[in-house]
């Protein structure tokens, strides 16, 4: 962003200041509740934060065409007996291997439908690896412009280039976090369009909220599911 | 690689951290979100690029609680290799597919395939890879963003079943050979293992069953309409799937194809249930 938006920002941060002073920083009395959250939180949560595990990744078009975005995850699972219960090693250690999970998200290219996104559990088994493309590969198709792909439809895909995935044990992100994936035009890269990834840390936003506690609610609502099948 | 951070960032000056606190605190509110905050005053920093938030999510869920019939876990779990496990079996869920629509309150909509279920049980006869759309896109939960109008089943689709095995139809035929008449069940038709619509009970005027298909008329999926924002929509789908096995002919699964009724049950039974937390 040019420097010389700073002064129109402090200027509407001041404004904001005021507004949120007279009324006694009751914004959501005055405010619509979806700007209120936008703008301070505290509606309803953004990211699953410290109190549900998930990993939010939530892509985001910005290219007014039709999108979709090819996301993977990976993660370490406990390899399983017939009996269904962990295997351990010799030294008592649980052994584990690596799973891989694709899914495909499609945008639109205009409203609120240029966006949208999936919740990965990383309570029993964390997330260790988000990014885009089948194999996270820089020459995997990242995003696919112009319809689904697998239906067919004349598109191309563009490669995920530098986008590397996040990793987790390097502190890319971690459980309650979301990853943002955003496509954007963009002259002189393959497909004309830019990819960009964006971290919202869990721990940073407020804990109470005046609305729904979505992702927690979505984890309490699986574990009754499963308490009921067992 | 750069990550990009959608709040704060460890990239931002000092002296607009502290314009901002300023501004902030004496506002007497401590609530403002960061990244609106870096969002106009970034303070510097060409590789700083920060993301709106979004006003808030609503959760959609898929969850499969069906279950599978004796009969056919029984008929297929020696042959699939390597076999299923006991505890494999003891989760396995029918895979069900559908496609629902979201309405945004801008009356701009996304629709998307949710599919849901154990992916691996499938004849081991059958090629899997003449099935590429089973095991496409495991997608259980898709997070929208705020304002949701509705959620409901996309127009004109259904909600399909995968039948992870052949179907053999038969049909009773009469010969006559001279004074001698007999019966008996010739192949006619078989059906390979694909998704199968789920289709709602026949009614007649009166509202009763005539014909007892896969959904009852009380059991279909509800549109959801005027979605909050923050909450969680949660498909739940209960039943059995099941296929008809013609056991006087054969141990396999097929069916009478003149049996209106035992057509009309191919795939099981199923009810469909939304939840909204």
């Amino acid at each position: 962003m040019r420097p010389g938006n700073n002064k129109l920002g402090f200027v509407l941060i001041a404004s904001l200041s005021a507004a949120v002073s007279a009324g006694g920083c009751g914004l959501a009395g005055v405010f619509n509740p979806a700007f209120v959250n936008t703008v301070s939180g505290g509606v309803v949560p953004v990211t699953p934060g410290p109190g549900a595990n998930f990993v939010l990744v939530r892509v985001v078009n910005a290219t007014n065409q039709a999108l979709e975005f090819i996301v993977t995850i990976e993660r370490e699972v406990f390899v399983l007996d017939a009996s269904g219960n962990p295997q351990r090693d010799q030294d008592g250690f649980f052994i584990t291997s690596t799973d891989r999970e694709t899914v495909r998200l499609n945008t639109s290219g205009t409203g609120n439908a240029t966006e949208m996104g999936i919740l990965f559990p990383c309570d029993v088994s964390p997330v260790t690896k988000v990014g885009l493309g089948e194999d996270l590969l820089p020459t995997d198709a990242a995003v696919f412009v112009g319809g689904s792909g697998a239906a067919g439809a004349t598109g191309f895909g563009v490669p995920a280039g530098n986008l590397n995935p996040l990793d987790l044990f390097t502190g890319n992100f971690n459980c309650g976090d979301t990853v943002v994936f955003r496509a954007f035009v963009q002259t002189g890269t393959a497909g004309g369009i830019g990819i960009q990834s964006f971290l919202l840390p869990g721990f940073e936003q407020p804990s109470v909220f005046s609305g729904p506690n979505t992702f927690v609610n979505y984890e309490r609502f699986l574990q009754t599911q499963v308490q009921e099948d067992q | 690689m750069a990550i990009h951070r959608a709040i704060s960032s460890v990239k931002r000056s000092h002296v607009s951290r502290l314009g901002c606190a300023l501004i902030v605190a004496a506002a007497g509110c401590s609530a403002f979100n960061p990244a609106f905050l870096n969002l106009i005053a970034p303070g510097g920093g060409d590789a700083f690029v920060t993301l709106p938030n979004s006003p808030g999510f609503v959760v959609l869920a898929l969850i499969d609680r069906a279950t599978i019939d004796e009969q056919l876990v029984s008929y297929l779990k020696t042959s699939i290799t390597p076999p299923l496990t006991d505890a494999e079996i003891l989760n396995l869920h029918p895979r069900i597919r559908m496609r629902l629509r979201i309405t945004f309150s801008d009356g701009t909509f996304q629709t998307i395939e949710m599919i849901d279920g154990s992916g691996r049980f499938v004849d081991p006869t059958f090629n899997a890879q003449s099935l590429p759309d089973l095991n496409q896109n495991d997608l259980t939960n898709v997070v929208a963003r705020c304002d949701v109008g509705s959620i409901a089943l996309e127009p004109g689709s259904n909600i399909e079943v995968f039948v992870p095995v052949p179907l053999m139809g038969f049909q009773l035929v009469q010969t006559t050979v001279g004074n001698t008449t007999s019966n008996e069940f010739q192949p006619r038709t078989q059906i390979p293992p694909q998704f199968r619509a789920l289709q709602v009970d026949d009614v007649d005027p009166d509202g009763n069953v005539a014909l007892r298909r896969n959904i009852d008329a009380r059991d279909v999926l509800s549109p959801t309409t005027n979605v909050v924002c923050g909450s969680v929509i949660a498909v739940v789908v209960d039943g059995v799937m099941s296929v008809p096995f013609l056991r006087a002919v054969t141990d396999v699964p097929s069916f009478d194809q003149d049996d209106a009724a035992t057509v009309a049950t191919i795939g099981g039974r199923f009810e469909f249930r939304v939840s909204v937390q």
